[in-house]
């Protein structure tokens, strides 16, 4: 290496010595290699530009390039996404070899753009933002989306309640769409990824998050993530894009030395970080000390049974009374006693496992003129945090390109993934399944170990008072796993006309079948009788596109290109399975066990075809002017309205160029513009009604039903209008950087499914009406406040963004939509004229002072209208990222804030209504009033005046009441963060250390996640700010016994040989 | 400029070329639900089965409440301020939306006419029965094909409506012809017969006249007064109910389902203990002082003795006595069973066979109601006594099969819930009626009609409540109407209803949010309040005696 490295050097100054000596042509012509300074592969796509005519060029495959310059004084920068911009005299060289030093900087130069075209920044007019470099060498979170939280303005990452291998749910820009899709699209290479969810989970539905579809991608295979946020960035991903998108390029082969191969091993440790905290003194019962139990004579001593309708923790503080044990193997063995005694203080907790995740990649790849090629390997392995939940994921990548002629270069990449998971945990507030709420609604007083044994001994739930299901039971056999088989491809090709003209034609493929197997042993308490479930789930996308492509450079003063292209996609999602129910024998798992079997299936199937152009005129390499116009036909609208178009037109300048401007101070400064439409188009079928078939025949015959919705014969696109304004200024060189984007967004016509009057004969409709805006500002700062000759160098990155959403106008007649119309405690809804998201609900009654007023029982009174309680989008989140690196070392910490929105907690209202939650050890067996006032009436029962409330009350009046007569106050939380989200130490060792070795480079590093929250309101309650029920939009800020967050600890290795 | 040129060819070519590829002429049939059947191509009979199958013998007591006594729920709370709005949804959204679709289908089709006719007296018993539960409704309006359907229909006055299910019940029975086609097997009631359908539709007009005696006696009279007992349900062949299958889940009795998903004997003994035999009904059964009459044999095919799974099989009917009271809103157990949880008669097993008929119309009903018409001279030259004690015959008859259609699904039920040891014979031999047990109690002064019109009414309700069971609805609606049975209430300080029995239910949430102007109409016309003890239109019988033995005043409508 050494070696090689002097030899290198020497070439280089002897060239230098060569290029000294004078040459006197107007114009010379320098040409050259630009290699990747870290490893030296050819660099493809560097743009070089010359300062004093604005010429250009990019690099070739192999790195190489050729630009002529005016003879004299010149200089040529290089400039190259996630590397350092250098600038370099020409003097007189015609051969200059350039090696790029990647840089940690969010602000580079070049981007990828809509259609994979890679683009100068300077000459687009929207914001995007690329997640840095650095921040993807180290695998440390299973799903890629996760990787976003707290990097890039105005996006938004919630984890998901089902914990580590869930899905992430991301929002860009908030929430635009009332019940379509609102995640942005995800496009890997150029082809889109189907991210779909089935069955996720409901409040009063069992289900259970078997993974989205962008944590199938090994996060060792991408090269680089860009995040496109607007319609006005993505109109050319047609309606998919109108949520932002998120482009995903893997890595590819690379011309050069041999093969070279890259080994990356990550393990982590999740630890369970909030778990709701539970009080320690009180037993089950009500009113303080009513069991209302049987009376049984042991030993001539009458005790109590304790009643198994017993779901409340409101009886008496535990004394060591004893009562008729209900903790016994056989109910038919002479009766015992059981001192009520409290539990261990963790006995709950305690139930919760060290989750252990391990992510090992091998990747080789090499090539050489002709062919490149990589191919690697990934095994992901999770071990939740409960019992018996496990994932494991395996992928094996192959990207290759070739060029087959001069003018011909084809390109292609296959992905097989095999994912198995099983048991990941259930969700929702009532489901069985949900083996959090299990936990934290169950009476205090019972000896886990007790149910444990039971389970193992008896193989069986037992039935004991204020215990839903026996949880070791629960998580051991309520068995759900899933399988998934999933093959991502594409290939293309590209034929080069001429230097400025090329055709590109492409297909991609994503395609998956997943197995799912839900099996409910007899007794289970939803499904009584044994339940079985077996379905598949064959999930199938094509796209095939052809774009050409025209570029012109060699005008004067100006450049031109345009991009014209069509494309298809089709995709289908099938359902098929049966459910079996009413087993004959308990224990077989077989659907030839089951007595009643209900098969289903479902097919969807949508396709869009489209066609669009995109062009762009440059004048002086300082204003641009872009223009992009799409036309997609969506088989899922009405039959007159297949077809829909939607342009965009933005500009650029570069005013630091234009007017010459160039300071130390401010080195480079760019406004922008843009205004684009973005249709999006709806589900499928809602455009015809009729009635359905009911699957199971009664006395031989057939069953039909009316379907519940009226369709929509007529439906329309949703139309997306966004405009936004920005700019985008550097300074001291490319020490300092601030790129700061305002927008506004309406988007109108959607397709909505309304409720309407059941009397109607239909419970919902199909409209296209409303209109939601979004406005906001982004602001992304990034900075190198300390850059020594010894190496040390601290880098700062911050970003903010602030969202207001309003719901403009819903459909004619209707004032409000809700979001989620199950939940107990509040409800969240879109209302004509107020904030997108609103959670309305009852709020404590108030005397004017703003004290509660009791009722005459002694509990809280509330009011009887509805109010707005708070907001479930956050008013502003950002991120703020550090990093420090000296020599090889590197500490990187970031810091994330959600600020300002609110959660509706089911979590909390269990707590309350049961009495299990730590702050209700206060106001129990009668020993002191709530604080407040009671009203004083006159003879008519008017209010003449209030006096301070002295009524003593039990447990139940002063907790279970608020959750029983719906105080929906007390149940809404403030969900503002401020979390540590990622501390990062790592050490590359240097090249001298490892020129004896086999290795390239070695680094590893420690990383830690998700550590702290510095700031939160959740008042000590143990649940956590951040998890959501699911990744639609009707469940953000809905907390429904998520699974408790962990804190993930891990080592990563890397290194290349 | 060339090569501009070039671009524009090149991507005219490729415009072209995309055009001549694309095409949407599929897009249509990938976007049609596979799953869906249009309305040209889905058959009256599958809609048919489709409500009979769901709607069973009517709306349950889960959906309606119970309200007249004749059960109690050991959950404390056996009235529920807010039921769910099951049955609302059902009627509006199921059943009555499939009716109206066969109607419209089978409109123009003289072939068809027994179809049509068929599913406008089911929509009628359907219909009478939401009304009865909240008054004013959503009717004319309601129910429209896709592309007519109202989104916020107008709630209709009851009288109206009403009006209009005698026009259409005579219309139905007018149209059915023996000639033409009917349901067949489709048709769980009755297999299809057009003659017990005219039967059923006359016997439902006599129902429902009778429920609106006390508002409009006229209307009352016009429809009754048409009807001769030949007309009518008067034989158990004539009998509409639906059985229960055996074959799955789904389809068995709900009641078996609870029992045998118990995971032991203990956990199917407490769902059985769930449900209590209300006072209403054994007071009925037994009269409400120490009884001095031999026992009706009916009361234990019905009801269990409390001590049953004690020592005592073979007891004295007395021990029916502990009967649990229905009670308003959380109260203390003990307040509702004086005698401790144990004390109280449960629902005999024969209730909770897997195979089980669920009544909709039954002869012995219609005897009651013709006893009635003829005591307040809806109908004259009959005796009342006559008509009185032959409801008395068929309920005891009904009564009979419940007990021989259970016998054979006995012996597994028994040890399901009562484990191996129990002797199935002694209890059958105890449970069964004997023939000697019957005489002697038709032989009694229960099965004579005595005293003042008022007091032979109430003997006619009470007989009628027994012969319901369990169609608790209508029996709330007799209650309603008449104030019999004499439902003991009581009072408990969170209550709203001061001590009496709601007169009908809340309308459904959702109405209140997306059809806000139209409820709004129909809540004014109750004085403004949605209010559950409102009386509707039919609930007109300002002598009927109130002062039951919870003591309870007289209110007016509307509530205030």
């Amino acid at each position: 290496m050494k070696r090689k490295f002097f030899f290198k050097s020497a070439l280089f100054i002897c060239t230098l010595f060569i290029y000294l000596i004078p040459l006197s042509a107007q114009e010379i012509t320098v040409s050259g290699t630009v290699n990747n300074g870290d490893d030296g592969s050819p660099l493809e796509g560097v743009t070089i530009t010359v300062l004093e005519t604005s010429k250009h060029t990019t690099t070739d495959a192999k790195g190489k390039y050729i630009i002529s310059v005016p003879h004299g004084k010149a200089r040529i920068s290089f400039s190259y996404t996630g590397y350092n911009l250098q600038t370099l005299e020409v003097n007189n060289r015609s051969v200059i070899d350039v090696a790029l030093v990647a840089s940690s900087k969010q602000l580079t130069d070049v981007t990828v753009t809509a259609l994979g075209i890679t683009k100068q920044k300077r000459t687009i007019g929207y914001s995007t933002q690329e997640l840095p470099k650095k921040d993807l060498t180290n695998a440390r979170d299973v799903n890629v989306a996760n990787y976003l939280t707290g990097k890039i303005a105005g996006v938004q990452v919630s984890l998901s309640a089902g914990g580590v291998g869930g899905s992430s749910k991301v929002i860009i820009r908030g929430i635009s769409s009332l019940t379509g899709e609102n995640q942005p699209l995800y496009v890997v290479d150029g082809i889109p990824l189907d991210n779909t969810k089935y069955n996720e989970g409901q409040v009063y539905t069992d289900g259970r998050d078997f993974g989205d579809g962008i944590s199938n991608i090994n996060p060792q295979d991408i090269e680089s993530i860009n995040v496109l946020k607007g319609p006005n960035a993505t109109a050319l991903y047609g309606s998919r894009g109108a949520n932002g998108v998120i482009v995903i390029t893997t890595k590819s082969g690379k011309a050069g030395k041999g093969i070279a191969v890259e080994v990356n091993s990550n393990v982590t440790v999740d630890k369970l970080n909030l778990f709701p905290k539970l009080q320690n003194k009180y037993m089950t019962g009500y009113e303080d000390m009513n069991l209302y139990g049987d009376v049984v004579t042991i030993d001539g001593v009458n005790y109590e049974t304790i009643p198994d309708w017993h779901f409340e923790s409101m009886g008496p503080a535990m004394k060591g009374q004893l009562y008729v044990n209900p903790f016994v193997f056989d109910p038919n063995a002479p009766p015992t006693t059981f001192a009520m005694e409290p539990q261990p203080e963790n006995n709950v907790r305690d139930f919760f496992e060290d989750g252990l995740v391990t992510n090992n990649s091998i990747a080789a790849s090499g090539g050489n003129e002709k062919a490149s090629a990589r191919l690697s390997v990934n095994n992901t392995t999770i071990k939740g945090i409960i019992p018996n939940h496990k994932e494991n994921q395996q992928s094996i990548t192959l990207r290759a390109a070739a060029n087959i002629t001069s003018k011909l270069s084809i390109e292609g990449k296959i992905n097989y993934i095999h994912k198995k998971s099983d048991n990941p945990p259930g969700l929702g507030v009532f489901s069985s399944n949900n083996v959090v709420r299990d936990l934290a609604a169950m009476g205090r007083y019972v000896p886990m170990p007790f149910l444990k044994e039971y389970y193992e001994k008896t193989g069986e739930a037992g039935s004991w008072p204020a215990i839903s299901v026996n949880p070791y039971y629960l998580v051991n056999e309520n068995k759900n796993s899933a399988d998934r088989d999933r093959i991502i491809g594409f290939v293309s090709a590209k034929y080069q006309f001429a230097s400025w003209l090329s055709l590109m034609a492409r297909t991609g493929i994503d395609q998956y079948t997943e197995t799912r197997r839900s099996r409910r042993p007899v007794g289970f308490p939803d499904a009584t009788s044994g339940r079985l479930v077996d379905e598949t789930y064959f999930t199938k996308e094509t796209n095939s596109d052809v774009l050409l492509t025209a570029t012109k450079n060699n005008l004067k003063n100006l450049t031109a290109s345009l991009s014209v292209g069509a494309a298809i996609s089709k995709r289908s999602y099938r359902q098929q399975g049966w459910e079996g129910l009413d087993f004959k024998v308990p224990g077989i798992y077989d659907i030839s066990n089951a007595r009643q079997v209900t098969p289903y299936y479902s097919l969807v199937e949508r396709e869009i075809q489209s066609v669009y152009a995109s062009g762009e005129i440059g004048y002086k390499n300082y204003l641009f002017l872009n223009i992009t116009g799409r036309n997609d036909w969506s088989s899922t609208l009405g039959e007159n309205n297949y077809s829909f178009f939607y342009p965009s037109v933005g500009g650029s300048f570069v005013f630091t160029d234009a007017f010459n401007l160039h300071s130390k101070i401010l080195t480079y400064g760019k406004l922008r513009a843009s205004y684009a439409l973005a249709g999006n188009d709806g589900d499928a079928y809602l455009t015809q009604s009729g009635y359905y078939l009911g699957t199971t025949p009664f006395n031989g015959q057939s069953l039909a039903y009316q379907s519940n919705t009226i369709a929509l014969f007529n439906l329309k696109n949703e139309l997306k209008k966004s405009i936004e304004l920005g700019t985008d200024l550097r300074f001291f060189g490319d020490r300092a950087g601030l790129d700061v984007t305002v927008y506004k967004s309406n988007t109108k016509n959607q397709i909505v499914p309304i409720s309407i009057s059941t009397a109607s004969g239909y419970t919902t409709k199909i409209v296209n009406a409303g209109n939601i805006e979004n406005k906001g500002i982004e602001i992304a700062l990034q900075a190198t406040p300390v850059q020594l000759r010894n190496g040390l160098r601290w880098d700062i990155s911050f970003n903010y963004a602030r969202n207001y959403s309003k719901v403009i106008e819903l459909a004619p007649g209707i004032e409000t939509f809700f979001l989620n119309e199950t939940s107990q405690v509040a409800q969240i809804e879109a209302r004509t004229g107020e904030r997108f998201g609103n959670i309305v609900g009852y709020r404590y009654r108030r005397a004017p002072d703003g004290q509660i007023i009791v009722n005459d029982d002694g509990s809280y009174a509330r009011e009887d209208t509805l109010s707005i309680l708070g907001n479930v989008t956050p008013k502003w989140t950002g991120g703020l990222n550090n990093t420090f690196s000296y020599k090889g070392f590197s500490l990187n910490f970031l810091i994330d804030f959600v600020q300002g929105n609110q959660i509706n907690s089911d979590t909390k209202y269990r707590m309350v209504a049961n009495g299990t939650g730590k702050f209700t050890e206060q106001y129990r067996e009668h020993s002191e009033p709530l604080p407040g006032v009671v009203e004083v009436k006159d003879a008519d029962g008017h209010v003449t005046g209030y006096e301070p409330n002295a009524k003593l009350v039990d447990g139940q009046t002063a907790w279970s009441y608020r959750a029983w007569g719906q105080v929906s106050e007390e149940f809404i939380l403030d969900g503002s963060f401020v979390m540590l989200r990622e501390v990062v130490l790592d050490y590359t060792f240097q090249p001298t250390f490892l020129h004896k070795t086999p290795f390239k480079s070695v680094k590893v590093a420690l990383v830690g996640r998700n550590l702290w929250y510095i700031e939160e309101h959740m008042q000590g309650l143990g649940i956590s700010p951040e998890t959501n029920l699911n990744t639609s939009a009707k469940a953000t800020g809905v907390e429904v016994f998520s699974m408790p967050t962990t804190r993930s600890y891990g080592i990563n290795l890397n290194f290349t040989f | 400029m060339k090569a501009y040129h070039k671009i524009k060819s090149f991507s005219f070519i490729l415009f072209a070329l995309f055009l001549t590829v694309s095409c949407t002429k599929d897009f249509q049939e990938e976007n049609t639900n596979p799953a869906l059947v249009s309305e040209e191509l889905v058959a009256p009979e599958f809609l048919l089965s489709g409500v009979q199958y769901g709607i069973k013998g009517g709306m349950s007591a889960a959906d309606v409440g119970n309200y007249c006594g004749m059960t109690v729920r050991v959950d404390n709370a056996p009235f529920v301020d807010h039921f769910d709005d099951g049955a609302w949804n059902a009627t509006y959204t199921s059943y009555c939306n499939n009716l109206a679709a066969i109607i419209r289908k089978t409109q123009d089709d003289p072939e068809m006419v027994n179809k049509k006719a068929i599913a406008r007296i089911m929509k009628v018993w359907i219909y009478s029965q939401m009304t009865d539960i909240y008054g004013d409704i959503p009717y004319f309006e309601a129910n429209k094909s896709p592309e007519e359907a109202i989104a916020s229909p107008k709630y209709d006055l009851q009288k109206d409506i009403y009006q209009d299910f005698f026009k259409e019940l005579k219309e139905a029975a007018a149209e059915l012809d023996l000639s033409k086609a009917s349901y067949d097997d489709a048709d769980f009631y009755y297999g299809g017969d057009v003659t017990k359908w005219k039967k059923f539709a006359n016997s439902l007009r006599l129902r429902l006249a009778l429920h609106v005696r006390y508002a409009d006696e006229q209307i009352a009279k016009d429809n009754v007064s048409d009807l001769s007992e030949a007309d009518l349900i008067t034989t158990r062949e004539d009998d509409a109910s639906i059985y229960t299958t055996d074959d799955i889940e789904a389809n068995r009795n709900p009641a078996y389902n609870n029992i045998a998903n118990g995971a032991d004997p203990a956990e199917r003994q407490d769902y059985v203990g769930h449900q209590l035999a209300g006072k209403a009904l054994l007071d009925a059964l037994i009269g409400s002082s120490p009884p001095t009459n031999p026992l009706d044999p009916r009361t234990k095919v019905i009801a269990d003795t409390a001590v049953l799974n004690g020592a005592t099989l073979n007891p004295p009917h007395a021990l029916f006595g502990f009967r649990a009271q229905p009670l308003l809103g959380n109260v203390p157990v003990e307040n509702k069973y004086p005698y401790g949880a144990g004390s109280t008669s449960l629902f005999s097993l024969f209730w909770y066979v897997p195979v089980i008929e669920q009544p909709v119309l039954r002869s012995s009903e219609v005897y009651f109601a013709l006893a009635e018409a003829a005591l307040v001279g809806l109908i004259s030259g009959q005796d009342p006594n006559v008509y009185f004690k032959k409801g008395i015959e068929a309920s005891i008859t009904e009564t009979q099969d419940l007990y021989n259609k259970g016998k054979e699904m006995m012996p597994n039920l028994l040890e399901l819930v009562y484990g191996s040891g129990f002797d199935v014979n002694k209890f059958l031999d105890y449970k069964e009626m004997k023939q000697s047990e019957i005489d002697a109690f038709l032989a009694s002064p229960v099965t004579m009609l005595t005293g003042s019109k008022e007091e032979q009414l109430e003997q006619i309700i009470n007989q009628k409540i027994i012969a319901l069971y369990p169609n608790e609805l209508e029996g709330w609606t007799e209650w309603r109407r008449t104030g019999y049975p004499r439902v003991l209430v009581a009072e408990n300080e969170q209550s709203t209803f001061h001590g009496v029995s709601p007169r009908r239910q809340h309308y459904p949430n959702n109405e209140r949010l997306v059809n806000s102007h139209h409820f709004q109409e129909a809540v004014d016309r109750m004085g403004g309040t949605d209010d559950l003890l409102s009386r509707m239109w039919w609930d007109a019988n300002t002598n009927a005696p109130h002062e039951h033995p919870g003591s309870v005043e007289w209110r007016a409508t509307p509530w205030k």
